[in-house]
């Protein structure tokens, strides 16, 4: 039994090592090398063993904590060293876990850590060995039993663990979608018969409703009817008009697909934003363009004929929306996720899948062809918003902008309130400060479109409305448009879009007088002008000023830190360049390892592919560069996260690092400590600051105690003269 | 002489060389001991001793378990009581051939009229038959038990904290010795179901009484006052001695006489009723000759830790019957180990780890040579020789070495 001196000394120095780092995890290195010489033979492990026992009795407990994860390690390969620590485990759990009133020693926050890593460790040998030794059985019950541990919900710390929770997982998942799998298509099966049976109600609803282009009959009646709309005065051609407009007003929400129509119409709103050249054919000079009316594309309008039809049709489609179509994507959902693998299967599998597609397919055309018909989520509950014919006649000009409205209101689903939807800059240089709050304000008007209704009421397109309008869009203000209408064009194109702010009323102002009167030489907050009525130009220059708050612009998906961790998980934290426990932030594979740590430095391509934002690729190669050439970020420091941070950003920003000033006769000292070798063992011994120790290093200084002695000097002095003052003299 | 000399070595080496050495094949021939065969394996597997990781008892009580007893007539049920004041009993022989087996209690006292209202120090079974067993408890009180319908037959109550009794394994005098708090014993006929007489002479706590195997009137005592008394309950002045741990010549109920240099907290016979072994919580187990009435002077050593103030009787293993065999005594350790040493020559042989409580009591299982401790960690432990025939799938997995090639 005579063990290889070279061996035991070469396996004491790793196992001090280890222990002694003061670590978190162990470095995989040095215990790969204990394991190495472990394996060599079962001498070594018993040595391994009666030191790891002498490290684990320290009295410190990130020694402890190291430790007991070596012996982790060990304990899963050895079955000398499981026989070993099993004859002793209750001087183990004694140890780690404070059993039989031992109290694990400082610091705190490792003794808990080691801990809770007993447990987990118990546990899960228990599951394993427990038996076959008698001892971690009866030490799993103890725990259970006299100390009241929780063994629900523990972390797995084993790799075995926890590889064997992922297949259990993993099997659960797939046992899940398999029963899901068997549901859907038992409903499927169940179920498709009933839809099939309502879109075939909706089809001949649909026949009955919509001519077919096959019939000349049909196909004639539909020319002259839009022939007739060329005259414009057709209710879909003017509805056309009013869409048209919406979509403008709506400032991009919408996408048209000729540029130039846009312009034009843009422009043709702009002056006339009532319309009238729609609906008087004021000018000679205007363009008609034909398009197929997007709210009711078929042109088929509720009436007493077809109401029937109608109310049919909103039942099938009521149907649909609330339990066919969620129905089929679920199935559809259960049937992409379950995997199908036997043959015998497989061409099951497939008939359904095939089914639940075409179902979908057909489904969702029966939906569409109903919100063709101007069936919707909105109206399906029938027509709450009439038609009203009669209407027509009278005010057929209103009636158009109106209608044009409600058909606004159909496609925005709940969403009844008929203004008040901020308008959006269509090319914003400057978000407006506090643009989201802005709505809920009451005194704020700036956004808000005038509805065609109200318009209506004010009867003329007067200066004031002109000029609300007009505000919104700042290029027009000055616009006058007498100009040629292509140089405006061209100048609107160029023009940048910003949103309101005072500036935009002095912006193209020259001079400006204090007041419309012209008489007025001075003003409270403008000033006094220079003998003139105004305003100087200082001020005016200061005016045409406006404040922005810059709020920097984070990247949509911040990538999280992905450092693989000892419970086997990979860090969740999201951090922009650097994770403060793990240093800064690479891209890693699945497993948590560095992707390509050859070029670990110059790695970013890949990132900036993903991320796409160049602002943040930059940040992160900077980063990057700066984090290589720092050192390690395995061993935590004792530094304060920003303190951590500090050197990366001074180096990404190109400032130089600025070095703190360091005490007098403290420079030798400082260089002691960067030789010393690292560890991160917390010094237990030193005392914590309470207040008492600090009231007593108070006392014990030379000046306090000097100025105690002369107090008591003085009031001495003082009692002596005052007996002297009432003595009697004779 | 000279002669002797010369052909001694020579007669004893013809007899000491058989011709084979196949035990089964001497047995055979005669020329092995009737009791060698049998000596030999048992003892092989007491060596052998381990925490059975097959069969556990369930935990019953709700407090530490303060004692076991396992009766002698069929060795088969085991006696319980807790702290709870609380008797279990359990079958041993339940369910035998099952792989993992867990010995469930069969009856218990509680909630029988005139059951115990403290915890129990100590139950024995009635030593003739299973039919009737005793306890003492600590409501100094103690009660003869009618097995069958878990009943309580007899009380006999003390007035002091009970802290054990004995009932004589040889005698027909059917008499209960009462260790209490009382400095005097007393003595309680179980014919009458009222107490006979008292013996007067410790000045302390008795903690520990036991009644020789061999003479039928012989007692011995231990208590807190440092001496182990020795009684003929027949004699009017009773004590017949107290011992003297440095065999001083001073006569044999002298004052200065003491067994242990503190309290006396466990004795016990060995089967043969020549020796008398005791334990103090002077961490101390001392051999006596009861011939004699000397102190043997059997180093032990010195790892038993034994400070606590209750009943903790030294379990002697019933090989001695065998003659000249090693026997082994059994001696629960306050560090929650349960010390194995021979019983002569004092050497430790083994030490039992593996109890999570510390270990107040143990009982003894001829037939399988099984040891069951109970501990205040309210469990009670079954301790058997290993045996071969385990579980040999769940062994493979445990022996095997799971090195990883990479390291």
């Amino acid at each position: 039994m005579a063990m290889n001196l070279e061996a035991r000394e070469t396996l004491s120095n790793l196992i001090l090592a280890i222990t002694k780092t003061g670590d978190l995890y162990l470095d995989p290195e040095q215990v790969k090398q204990v394991k190495a010489i472990c394996k060599k033979s079962d001498v070594n492990v018993k040595t391994a063993y009666d030191l790891l026992l002498i490290q684990l009795q320290r009295k410190h407990a990130q020694i402890r904590y190291s430790s007991t994860q070596l012996i982790a390690e060990l304990f899963q390969r050895s079955h000398v060293f499981r026989e070993l620590l099993v004859a002793d485990f209750s001087v183990f759990l004694q140890l780690t876990v404070g059993i039989h009133q031992n109290t694990l020693p400082p610091p705190i926050l490792f003794a808990e850590k080691t801990k809770q890593l007993a447990i987990s460790l118990t546990n899960e040998w228990n599951g394993k060995y427990g038996a076959v030794y008698k001892q971690i059985a009866l030490g799993y019950e103890f725990l259970r039993y006299h100390l009241k541990v929780d063994f629900t919900n523990l972390v797995p710390v084993t790799e075995e663990a926890r590889s064997a929770e992922q297949r259990a997982q993993e099997e659960l998942s797939k046992r899940i979608r398999q029963r899901k799998f068997e549901k859907a298509a038992a409903e499927l099966e169940d179920q498709s018969d009933a839809i099939q049976e309502n879109l075939k109600r909706m089809d001949s609803c649909f026949d009955i409703l919509v001519p077919k282009l096959d019939d000349d009959a049909t196909l004639q009646s539909i020319f002259q009817t839009s022939s007739e709309s060329v005259d414009g005065d057709d209710d879909d051609d003017d509805g056309d008009g009013g869409d048209e407009q919406d979509g403008q007003d709506d400032g991009g929400v919408e996408l048209d697909d000729i540029e130039n129509e846009n312009e034009m119409n843009e422009a043709l709103i702009r002056h006339d934003p009532m319309g009238i050249y729609d609906n008087a054919l004021g000018s000679s000079r205007y363009k008609l363009t034909i398009e197929v009316n997007k709210d009711n594309p078929v042109d088929v309008h509720e009436s007493e004929d077809n109401s029937e039809l109608f109310a049919t049709l909103r039942e099938c489609y009521r149907l649909i929306v609330k339990k066919h179509w969620p129905l089929v994507m679920d199935w559809l959902d259960a049937f992409m996720k379950a995997d199908a693998d036997s043959g015998v299967q497989r061409a099951e599998y497939d008939r359904l899948l095939k089914l639940a597609i075409n179902l979908k397919k057909d489904v969702a055309d029966a939906k569409s062809k109903c919100e063709d018909l101007g069936v919707n989520m909105d109206t399906m509950y029938g027509p709450h918003e009439q038609d009203s014919d009669e209407d027509d006649a009278d005010f057929e000009e209103v009636q158009i902008q109106e209608k044009a409205s409600d058909k606004k209101k159909g496609k925005l689903p709940k969403y009844k309130a008929p203004i008040s939807e901020p308008k959006k800059p269509k090319n914003a240089v400057f978000a407006m400060h506090g643009a989201e709050v802005l709505p809920d304000d009451p005194t704020y008007v700036g956004g808000t479109r005038i509805t065609p209704a109200r318009a209506v009421a004010i009867s003329s397109p007067s200066p004031q409305s002109e000029q609300a309008s007009s505000s919104r869009a700042a290029s027009e203000v000055s616009t006058p448009p007498a100009e040629g209408e292509e140089s405006r064009e061209v100048l609107l194109a160029r023009a940048p879009v910003i949103p309101w702010d005072d500036d935009l009323a002095v912006w193209d102002k020259k001079e400006m007088a204090f007041n419309t009167s012209g008489l007025e030489f001075s003003h409270r907050f403008l000033g006094v002008g220079d003998g003139s009525n105004l305003v100087s130009q200082a001020t005016l220059d200061r005016m045409k000023m406006r404040t922005t708050i810059y709020t920097p612009e984070l990247p949509a998906v911040i990538k999280a830190c992905r450092y693989p961790m000892s419970n086997g998980r990979l860090c969740m934290r999201r951090d922009l360049v650097r994770c403060p426990y793990h240093g800064p932030v690479v891209p890693r594979d699945e497993y948590g390892q560095i992707q390509r740590p050859e070029d670990e430095g110059g790695f970013v391509p890949e990132e900036k592919d993903m991320l796409n934002d160049e602002q943040e690729a930059e940040l992160i190669q900077r980063a990057i560069a700066a984090a290589s050439s720092s050192p390690s970020s395995r061993a935590p420091k004792d530094k304060s996260t920003w303190e951590d941070i500090e050197d990366d950003v001074h180096l990404a920003l190109g400032l130089e690092k600025i070095e703190p000033k360091r005490k007098r006769g403290a420079g030798g000292s400082s260089s002691k400590k960067k030789t010393k070798p690292p560890s991160a063992l917390v010094n237990i011994n030193k005392k914590p600051d309470s207040s008492r120790v600090r009231l007593l290093r108070h006392m014990a200084s030379r000046a306090t105690r000097g100025s105690v002695e002369e107090d008591q000097r003085i009031a001495k002095s003082e009692q002596s003269r005052d007996t002297n003052i009432h003595r009697w003299t004779k | 002489m000279n002669v002797m000399n010369s052909h001694g070595p020579i007669h004893r080496q013809r007899r000491r060389r058989p011709l084979c050495r196949n035990p089964f094949y001497l047995q055979e021939l005669g020329l092995a001991q009737p009791g060698s065969f049998q000596k030999r394996f048992l003892s092989s597997r007491l060596l052998s001793i381990v925490l059975d990781p097959t069969t556990s008892v369930s935990r019953e009580h709700a407090g530490a378990v303060n004692t076991v007893d396992i009766e002698e007539a069929e060795g088969r049920y085991l006696l319980s009581g807790g702290g709870d004041g609380n008797i279990h009993l359990y079958d041993l022989d339940v369910s035998e051939r099952e792989e993992r087996r867990v010995i469930h209690s069969m009856a218990d006292a509680h909630g029988s009229y005139g059951a115990h209202k403290g915890g129990i120090s100590r139950v024995r079974w009635y030593p003739f038959d299973n039919g009737m067993f005793t306890s003492s408890s600590f409501d100094s009180s103690i009660k003869v038990w009618d097995t069958n319908t878990m009943e309580v037959a007899c009380t006999f109550d003390l007035n002091n904290k009970v802290y054990s009794h004995a009932m004589s394994s040889k005698a027909t005098h059917g008499l209960i010795a009462a260790a209490s708090a009382d400095p005097r014993i007393r003595l309680c006929d179980l014919r009458t179901g009222a107490f006979t007489h008292s013996l007067a002479g410790h000045r302390g706590t008795v903690l520990t009484i036991e009644w020789s195997p061999r003479h039928e009137y012989l007692l011995a005592s231990g208590s807190t006052d440092t001496t182990i008394r020795l009684w003929d309950i027949r004699k009017s002045t009773s004590c017949l001695c107290s011992l003297d741990l440095h065999n001083s010549n001073s006569p044999p109920l002298a004052e200065t006489n003491s067994a242990h240099t503190r309290t006396v907290n466990g004795l016990n016979f060995t089967p043969d009723g020549l020796h008398l072994i005791s334990v103090g919580h002077d961490d101390k187990m001392r051999l006596w000759n009861i011939y004699t009435g000397q102190n043997t002077l059997t180093n032990y050593g010195t790892l038993m830790r034994n400070q606590f103030v209750n009943n903790l009787t030294p379990l002697i293993s019933p090989l001695s019957v065998f003659g000249g065999s090693p026997s082994y005594v059994f001696q629960p350790s306050d560090d929650r180990s349960i010390l194995m040493f021979d019983l002569l020559d004092g050497s430790l042989v083994k030490r039992l780890k593996g109890s999570y409580g510390r270990v107040i009591a143990l009982a003894w299982r001829p037939r399988t040579q099984e040891i069951y401790s109970a501990g205040n960690d309210h469990d009670i432990l079954v301790w058997a020789p290993k045996s071969s025939n385990q579980d040999t799938a769940i062994r493979a997995i445990a022996d095997q070495d799971t090195w990883s090639d990479s390291d």
